[in-house]
């Protein structure tokens, strides 16, 4: 028998971890059961966060105001995905970068809701500065996957 | 008269993909710091203190640092264990040049790790023989962040698809001349544009394959580096700028922290046209569009500009300012030791050892890194003869 | 030309044994209260170095989520993996270089993880990790040896261990404040032969943060500042022989140079106390030896007598040790704050000797480093 000339040894780390999410991400949380996308707002620079956040990270403040949105977004970049990724959704998927009313901040979350005929045509119908409202789950759990994805405003 | 740091060794390993890979981590990183010793002229006691970069998800490992041997624990020299994400190389190398500049350490050995050699790829992103591009730690969500910065710049500037690709070209040409890369076939851009969509607008053949291989540099006093080598390659200037978590002010257009990063380090190092007085440089383009933006971010022209410096020849072979001769991130991706590389690389142009990417006498050369979620940290660093 | 760097201010968040929010907004709140103490916001930080370990924060590249937390945003930021004294030591060397004049160190732990599988997954994989290694066998099996060499006996470490928890029940940071006695200790359950499970430091969360300033910036900023005269690291290999993990080669580097630096020539007429890390209770007793405080093999004795120098005793682990309080990633940042605070609260204490390593990932391979605070001389 042939000795290689060298081996290869599979392992893994499989390790499991908690954490607490905090006041502001929980009340944000809550919320969307709701249907309702929240914001806080920073006292000094007066930028809205959405997600909401616990601090400003400019300011070096605690964000404690809260502010309700429409929900309402504008496109500020997005990608089509044309191949199959680990623990990713079936291609062809649209992730939004998602500005929720006139937040400081942007959410990633997909695009939906377009109308093509062939994969290769859905860049074409996304504009950027494109207006996009949420289409929410039927049922709902505290989490940014109750909102099943953004789709543009008729 | 503030203390100075220079780089007097340079040291690594051919590269090749993590799936053809056959020899340990063990004997890369005694390859790689073996020949950075041999390069400097010095054996592994007369280093002061070590520093390792990687990230320890990829290894599998809690602190790999730990386990690797060959960075002279063996002697009890401090071990500096640096982990900023794809920017640790850039970040250790700062870490080992201000504790030469405060007069901790005269010499400083600097490891990059090969990141992504424990990774096994059983779903490969793509049903394809060519090669092993895009396995999932680096391919997942970095793909779709570039793909971000990529989609906004063309829509704001009206980049013809076809830019992507000449810049794609210009490293994949640049590699085939660097005995050390990784991919070494030098598509051309009419290949790069027929190769599959990924995530648009970013297509197989602009996007890093996931390498093997790895790199050790030695930093060393203002004394020693005179004593000990005939071109040290001095840190002119270097910093690193952060950014928000995932949730932050990011509208993807152009790298703004760069931005802001490269007119504080310019600064420092008393460089006002960095186009005029920049001779090299080796930007971190793991999407090779990225390598556009970054022309813009470091002040090489104006936004919007890039394109043109691209198309007349400023950045390649024989221009004014020849940028990423190595191949770049996108022909060579080997994790953290990437983030080294630029400034390996920069130092070897310096120093004319450049072996078939030799610039003509280059004396002030540009390395960049980058990482962490979404773009989050960069490191700069102005490097001169 | 040799400049001072000094530590202006520190804030502790915690300690307990359960966080209630996230590692950034954790390190957030002491950065700031830091900050607020040190009287500067957050526009006056030059560079942050964030003291983590990924695995401890469930998350890869986890400074991308605490160093914008700690100050960084837009800022000259790096990320010490390897205990909260080589953050420390990485923000010196920004000030020491010229490129910053105030520093940020920090750190956070919030996450529930469990401690001994993050350190088994530290060891080899091929040679090691299956035979399940993890940082309390090792501590066992220095401990083993201990007793092998006579160096101390299995009721010396039950009784170092009563010694932090008593010690503890007057830190009002500390996680354990119930003050174990040596009954509680010696009849506490059998963990890894010879150690039982009260000798063993548990997991904390919580953080702790500090303001490092120039010489010129320390000045302006507070008239009691704290320099740091001496910071220095050693690391030991990690296949080497046992009888070099024993000797702790590392360790005694780091405190050699670092008592140079300082000029410490009698470590017990110079040191008034020092806070090590000792996270499992065999191991003060093992390090007395290489910091100068008793001959080889006198260990137990000087934990009976107690240490003096002209009359007055001096301490080690005044704030309860590891055992009362060890959070992952924030500790050597934790006891550099509570040394901080021991030599606000006494006067007649002048220099306090402050020890980190990373050996809550277990022995091999262990990095250490050391680090001597004193108040200004008048
Ligand atoms: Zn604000």
């Amino acid at each position: 028998m042939e000795t290689p000339s060298f081996m290869s040894k599979q392992y893994n780390m499989h390790l499991d971890f908690s954490l607490a999410l905090g006041a502001s991400f929980t009340k944000w949380m809550q919320a969307l059961k709701e249907k309702k996308i929240l914001g806080n707002t920073c006292p000094k620079c007066k930028r809205v966060f959405v997600p909401a956040k616990p601090f400003c990270e400019i300011c070096f403040e605690e964000l404690k105001d809260w502010v309700e949105t429409d929900g309402t977004g504008v496109v500020e970049s997005f990608t089509v995905t044309y191949q199959k990724f680990r623990n990713c959704p079936e291609p062809p998927y649209v992730v939004g970068i998602i500005r929720i009313g006139n937040a400081g901040t942007c959410m990633t979350h997909w695009i939906g809701g377009l109308d093509y005929k062939h994969p290769d045509e859905i860049p074409e119908k996304i504009k950027i500065g494109m207006k996009v409202e949420p289409v929410w789950k039927e049922e709902r759990v505290g989490d940014p996957l109750d909102i099943l994805y953004f789709k543009p405003v008729a | 008269m503030e203390k100075k740091a220079a780089i007097i060794g340079v040291g690594m390993t051919k590269f090749t993909s993590c799936r053809r890979e056959t020899r340990s981590r063990a004997e890369l990183a005694f390859a790689a710091v073996k020949d950075a010793l041999t390069s400097a002229k010095l054996e592994l006691k007369d280093i002061d203190a070590s520093v390792y970069t990687s990230v320890d998800g990829f290894e599998a490992t809690v602190r790999p640092a730990r386990t690797l041997e060959a960075l002279g624990q063996v002697l009890n020299i401090p071990l500096i264990d640096v982990n900023t994400g794809g920017s640790a190389g850039g970040s250790g190398i700062k870490e080992a040049v201000h504790l030469i500049e405060a007069g901790i350490y005269d010499i400083v050995l600097v490891y990059g790790s090969p990141t992504f050699n424990s990774v096994v790829d059983n779903q490969q992103v793509l049903n394809t023989a060519s090669p092993p591009i895009f396995e999932k730690p680096f391919g997942i969500g970095a793909v779709h962040m570039g793909a971000f910065y990529l989609t906004r710049y063309m829509r704001d500037y009206d980049l013809p698809e076809e830019s992507w690709a000449d810049v794609a070209a210009k490293n994949h040409r640049a590699a085939a001349r660097n005995p050390y890369a990784h991919l070494r076939k030098g598509p051309t851009s009419a290949e790069i544009l027929a190769s599959p969509m990924i995530a648009s607008p970013i297509r197989l053949l602009e996007c890093c394959p996931t390498s093997s291989g790895a790199v050790a540099m030695i930093f060393a006093s203002e004394k020693r580096a005179k004593e000990l080598c005939d071109t040290p390659v001095w840190v002119r200037a270097m910093s690193s700028i952060t950014d928000t978590f995932l949730s932050g002010f990011k509208s993807y257009q152009g790298f703004d922290k760069l931005k802001i990063l490269a007119q504080k380090v310019m600064k420092a190092a008393g460089i006002k046209n960095p186009l005029k007085e920049i001779d090299v440089a080796e930007l971190f383009n793991p999407f090779a569009g990225f390598e556009l933006l970054e022309y813009e971010a470091v002040g090489f022209c104006k936004e919007g500009e890039a394109r043109r410096l691209l198309d007349d020849g400023v950045t390649d072979v024989g221009g004014k300012l020849p940028v990423n001769m190595s191949g770049g991130v996108v022909c060579t991706n080997s994790g953290i030791s990437a983030s080294v590389i630029r400034h390996a690389e920069v130092a070897l142009q310096l120093m004319g050892k450049a072996e078939g990417r030799q610039v003509k006498s280059p004396s002030v050369g540009l390395a960049h890194s980058w990482g962490g979620n979404d773009g989050q940290f960069h490191t700069l660093a102005v490097l001169t003869l | 030309m040799t400049r001072k760097v000094g530590i202006v201010s520190y804030a502790l968040e915690g300690f307990q044994g359960e966080a209630r929010m996230s590692s950034d907004e954790l390190v957030f709140r002491a950065v700031n209260s830091a900050l607020r103490k040190a009287g500067v916001g957050r526009d006056s930080i030059d560079a942050v170095a964030v003291s983590s370990v990924d695995a401890y924060d469930g998350i890869t590249i986890s400074n991308g989520l605490t160093a914008p937390a700690a100050g960084g945003y837009e800022k000259d930021a790096t990320r010490i993996q390897g205990g909260g004294i080589g953050a420390i030591l990485s923000a010196y060397a920004s000030i020491q270089s010229g490129s910053a004049e105030l520093a940020v160190v920090a750190g956070g732990d919030a996450v529930r993880y469990d401690d001994a599988a993050i350190s088994n997954a530290s060891y080899d994989v091929h040679f090691h990790r299956g035979s399940g290694i993890t940082n309390i066998q090792s501590y066992g099996l220095v401990a083993t040896s201990l007793l092998k060499q006579g160096v101390a006996t299995e009721d010396d470490f039950a009784r170092t261990a009563a010694k932090n928890y008593k010690a503890g029940t007057t830190n009002r940071h500390a996680h354990i404040t119930s003050g174990y006695s040596y009954e509680d200790v010696s009849s506490s359950p059998m963990v890894a032969w010879p150690l039982r499970a009260l000798e063993i430091a548990p997991v904390s969360k919580g953080s702790a943060a500090l303001i490092l300033a120039s010489e010129k910036r320390a000045k302006e900023l507070t008239r009691n500042p704290l320099w740091i005269t001496g910071i220095a690291a050693g690391s030991n290999t990690y296949a080497g022989s046992w009888q070099d993990l024993l000797e702790m080669k590392g360790l005694r580097k780091a405190i050699s140079n670092a008592y140079k630096s300082a000029s410490i020539k009698n470590p017990i007429a110079d040191i008034d106390f020092f806070e090590l890390y000792t996270p499992a209770s065999p191991l003060e007793l093992a390090y007395y030896e290489p910091l100068g405080l008793c001959e080889r093999g006198k260990a137990s004795m000087l934990l009976k007598n107690g240490i003096r120098f002209s009359g007055r005793e001096i301490e080690v682990n005044p704030s309860g040790g590891a055992l009362c309080t060890n959070p992952g990633n924030c500790g050597g940042v934790y006891r550099a704050a509570i040394a901080m605070e021991y030599l606000e609260k006494h006067d007649h204490a002048r220099r306090g000797f402050i020890q980190d390593s990373d050996i809550n990932l277990g022995f091999m391979g262990e990095t250490y480093h050391v680090m001597i605070l004193e108040k200004e001389t008048r």
